[in-house]
């Protein structure tokens, strides 16, 4: 009998087959490989009956969100891979680099704060460029709300998570943020690729009465470099959700 | 295009992709043996076919499409990330060592057999985790696993043997690291 059907023979236990039986069961008994296939076997065939971790709640919607956005972003002549246009705070960051460079995308302030003043119950699309010196594969993107805002279409969700490719040069994320109070909050986003890892904070604020002329122009000395390399650097702004 | 031409398509695909997330979502925690690689990896076959959604509609059997899918993505992932996710085993087995508490001997046992089964599962290659996690722990016929993988079911079943034969061989290395590290730690088990 050959190795690969010993197991096949006394996995299955067909009826009838006593003879191929008891032949596999000789066979283990005299080869070592057949007996280490037999103890994986038993190790596998225990797991099937333990509980796995569930997925995240949003775990789903975050996938389809993730291929939206993927689909969005590579669809040709498209400026944004996220919803709609629009301007807002800006900032780019080179992930594969030491370097954090802060460079407004529009709104040209120099190097200033990433930082955006909405009316209360006000949506606006904040733009973020990631700025990569090179095409970067399966880059991780996380982005989460503190305080009071959220992203409009996204319901009470205050993190989306997801994997994406980098092109070389900018690559432009439009967040649909809403003020939902007076207090405003933070956006972070973090970008991670292999060991390196990058976080910036967004600063949201809110204001009662409406607010036509307050993008983006704010100075607030605010900015969260949260950059981590090696674990070694944390910001003192690094919101954790 | 319209926005409402996109939320269209997301909700269509969401429709068709939701009754089969489970699915996917247990099947990638099979081969991954972490739920946050699981999730990494489901998301990367919804990514991975949102672009032909055409054809996903299409398909009578859209779960072996996506588990197609799963399994090329699975097969094709970055060494990048392999290393990445070795490093944060370890760390994850450093801490369990350091936080065992007194307990029933079952349970420490159990707990000292997932992390065996854990260190050996991540020295095999992609292809023999695949084999393994759809043929022993998820039950599936030879003839399923080909229109998974695409490999015929003769080579599946001989691969299927070489890939017991090696994990079992490495339980055995881990059983015996892990019976010197007990001792020398004194840990109960």
């Amino acid at each position: 009998m050959k190795c690969e059907d010993v197991l096949i023979v006394l996995d299955e236990g067909r009826p009838g087959n006593e003879l191929a039986r008891r032949a596999a069961g000789e066979h283990l008994s005299s080869c070592d490989d057949c007996r280490s296939a037999a103890h994986a076997l038993a190790v596998l065939k225990a797991e099937r009956n333990l509980p796995i971790d569930p997925p995240s709640e949003d775990a789903f919607r975050r996938a389809i969100v993730a291929a939206a956005s993927r689909q969005e972003r590579e669809r040709p002549r498209r400026a944004t891979f996220w919803l709609g246009v629009g301007v807002g705070a800006a900032l780019a960051a080179s992930v594969a680099t030491a370097v954090v460079m802060l460079r407004p995308l529009a709104d040209s302030t120099g190097f200033g704060v990433p930082a955006v003043t909405l009316a209360v119950n006000e949506v606006r699309n904040v733009d973020l460029a990631l700025t990569a010196p090179e095409p970067l594969a399966s880059a991780e993107i996380h982005v989460s709300l503190s305080g009071e805002i959220g992203l409009d279409g996204f319901a009470d969700q205050r993190e989306l998570r997801w994997t994406t490719d980098l092109d070389r040069g900018v690559n432009q994320l439009t967040l649909p943020i809403v003020a939902l109070g007076a207090h405003g909050g933070q956006v972070l986003v973090e970008v991670r690729y292999g060991d390196k890892h990058r976080t910036f904070v967004v600063d949201v604020h809110a204001v009662r009465a409406p607010s036509a002329h307050a993008l983006g122009g704010e100075r607030v000395p605010t900015i969260a470099d949260t950059t981590r390399l090696d674990g070694s650097q944390t910001g003192e702004r690094l919101v954790r959700m | 295009m319209q926005p409402t031409a996109t939320i269209s398509a997301v909700e269509r695909f969401e429709m068709l992709v939701q009754p089969h997330y489970e699915v996917l979502y247990r099947t990638a925690y099979r081969l991954t043996r972490s739920k946050h690689d699981a999730e990494d990896l489901a998301q990367e076959v919804c990514v991975r076919a949102y672009p032909r959604l055409e054809e996903l509609a299409s398909l009578e059997q859209p779960r072996s499409w996506l588990l197609r899918v799963m399994y090329r993505v699975f097969i094709d992932w970055s060494r990048r990330y392999e290393r990445s996710h070795v490093a944060s085993m370890e760390v994850v087995d450093v801490l369990g060592m350091a936080s065992e508490e007194p307990g029933p001997p079952e349970l420490a046992e159990r707990a000292v057999d997932a992390r065996n089964l854990d260190r050996a599962w991540r020295r095999l290659d992609r292809e023999q985790r695949t084999l393994l996690a759809l043929h022993d722990v998820e039950g599936r016929s030879l003839a399923e696993i080909n229109e998974i993988t695409g490999i015929k079911e003769g080579t599946l079943k001989s691969r299927l043997h070489r890939s017991r034969v090696r994990l079992g061989k490495l339980l055995r290395h881990e059983q015996q690291t892990s019976k010197v590290t007990r001792l020398r730690t004194g840990a109960r088990g």
